[in-house]
């Protein structure tokens, strides 16, 4: 049998009041970013993807709005989750089941920090605008914060490998 | 890039629909997760929106706002805070996607009119949710690869987030409290189990990413972590006089003619002794001395030793009529925030400065030589510098 894909029967009157107050703020709020942002049809005018990369991205701030809007949410769910998932797949395949608990900890730390350091570490970043913004060298400090992740990973690791394997409630003795 | 996890047990049962949503086969995908990162993504959130609606109010405010002048640092935490929550909500929702994604592949789409509506308000909810945190990281980094205003841009993007947020909560309400109140799991689609040992690395994992983005990023505002904070955008140490500058008096158009002997700061509108004073004249009023803080809306701040005169002294040797706001003008000739608004109660606060010296040096010209504003919990964009007017 199929598993149940919505859950349509567990809800009650608080869904649908969440629902309709929610959604009413949402389309007051888009209507709002309409207004102060400005443009109007000619934002969604797909054709301005033909007039170069620039007059895309900039050439009119709603249409740049939606772009980070609708791009944002499609990255994650077409290619971030799932391209993440794959690849931590293929890690798992090669650690021992005691040791991946703190290995995958290991990785997601290391991704939001990566995540986070991306536009400095890419050289996306416009200029400094004066010396007190970005100050610090962030390659150096990146690889720094990697080097103490997977230092104390690479403890707990060792600890876990020491410790009983079998302990009832604990993850030592999942085979991978 | 690796966010998160494959399960560390073989899989329990399979998750909701086949095709690429029987691909996520952790254990993980369970409703239980899915309904603590969402508790956790509720509070950060509207820690976040709370903490912005004040600093837009602040900025921006409405006839029944009211902001009081102490504590002189609240809006240091404030704003501090909301940065700091923005950061450390990256990894709780990269890893509450992973977790629910087996029902973004679920198939049919739209099984009955509910789970349509609900679905369709996913999409505010995620996007919004990225815009924010992602326009808001790189907007700390005073990078804007981007054609739209952002504090407009992020405001807008607020309200449609909360509002898909309140309607997300109303439909999920129900599924997640008999999750988490009595640990009954069978709602929301996801058919996954969890084991309680894997649900604790994997939770406490995510509790460890927050945790290493904000240590790394919150010395910009908390100084003894600033050592640590190794992605921070700025260090509350480094800068002319010992701390950041947001806008350059290069970048502000001021010249060292206006700043020169010719520079005089007049006090005009509802006074009855317009003034026009000179530096010397503004040197030879009553000093005095406040350590205050200078608060960043992109989330730095750092503690600051002011020397100057206190507005309500030069507001009275202007005979200045009471209870009126004051407009603060400034030499700037480019860019935003040239004028800022002083209201009535915090013009009379002492520590109200119209400042000319940090740790009793002339103030950098990036600090704003030879007068710059600084009052009492206040925003740094509303401390205004190279004043030359006090309209009240």
């Amino acid at each position: 049998m199929a598993p149940p894909v919505g859950d349509g029967s567990r809800r009650g009157a608080g869904a649908w009041i969440g629902m309709a107050l929610g959604g009413a703020i949402v389309v007051w709020s888009a209507r709002g970013a309409v207004q102060v942002l400005g443009g109007g049809l000619a934002s969604l005018d797909p054709t301005s993807v033909l007039d170069g990369y620039e007059a895309f991205f900039f050439g009119d701030r709603l249409r740049s709005f939606l772009i980070w809007f609708a791009g944002g949410a499609l990255l994650a769910d077409l290619v971030v989750v799932p391209a993440s998932a794959a690849a931590a797949g293929l890690v798992r395949r090669r650690v021992p089941g005691w040791a991946w608990p703190p290995v995958r900890t290991a990785l997601l730390v290391t991704a939001t920090l990566t995540l986070l350091a991306s536009p400095m570490l890419l050289d996306l970043v416009d200029p400094r605008p004066n010396p007190t913004v970005r100050p610090r060298n962030t390659t150096t400090g990146w690889l720094g914060a990697l080097v103490v992740v997977w230092v104390v990973t690479g403890l707990v690791v060792a600890v876990r490998r020491r410790g009983p394997r079998q302990a009832p409630g604990t993850l030592r003795g999942s085979k991978p | 890039m690796v966010h998160r996890a494959a399960p560390t047990a073989p899989s329990v049962t399979t998750t909701a629909g086949g095709g690429v949503a029987g691909r996520y086969g952790s254990s993980l995908h369970d409703t239980r997760n899915a309904a603590l990162l969402g508790a956790a993504l509720g509070i950060a959130f509207t820690t976040c929106f709370v903490t912005g609606l004040l600093s837009h109010q602040i900025q921006h405010p409405a006839e029944w706002f009211w902001w009081p002048n102490r504590p002189a640092g609240l809006y240091r935490v404030t704003q501090g805070l909301h940065v700091a929550t923005g950061l450390a909500s990256i990894p709780l929702l990269l890893a509450k996607l992973w977790v629910v994604a087996p029902r973004f592949w679920a198939r049919p789409a739209v099984p009955d009119l509910a789970t349509g509506l609900e679905r369709l308000l996913l999409f505010p909810l995620v996007g919004g949710s990225l815009f924010l945190l992602a326009t808001g990281a790189i907007n700390t980094l005073q990078w804007y690869p981007w054609a739209f205003n952002f504090p407009k841009a992020h405001y807008a993007a607020a309200w449609i987030t909360v509002g898909a947020l309140i309607a997300h909560v109303g439909s999920k309400a129900s599924v997640s409290w008999r999750t988490l109140r009595h640990g009954d799991p069978s709602g929301g689609g996801l058919t996954a189990r969890a084991e309680p040992a894997d649900r604790r690395w994997f939770l406490g994992g995510i509790a460890v990413a927050a945790g290493a983005v904000t240590v790394a990023t919150v010395g910009q505002t908390l100084r003894p972590f600033r050592a640590l904070s190794v992605l921070a955008p700025r260090d509350p140490e480094v800068g002319p006089q010992g701390f950041p500058v947001n806008r350059t008096a290069a970048r502000a158009g001021i010249t060292d003619e206006a700043t020169g002997a010719g520079y005089r700061l007049r006090v005009t509108g509802r006074v009855g002794t317009p003034l026009s004073l000179t530096l010397a004249d503004l040197q030879a009023l009553p000093q005095r001395t406040a350590t205050l803080p200078i608060a960043c809306v992109e989330g730095w701040s750092a503690s600051v030793t002011w020397t100057g005169v206190s507005l309500r002294d030069v507001l009275a040797a202007a005979e200045a009529e009471a209870d009126h706001d004051l407009t603060i003008g400034s030499l700037q000739t480019r860019g935003n925030y040239a004028t800022s608004t002083v209201t009535a109660h915090l013009a009379q606060d002492p520590d109200t400065l119209l400042a000319l010296q940090v740790d009793g040096e002339a103030l950098h010209p990036d600090h704003g030589y030879p007068v710059r504003l600084i009052a009492p919990n206040r925003p740094g964009v509303m401390q205004t510098k190279w004043v030359d007017q006090v309209v009240v």
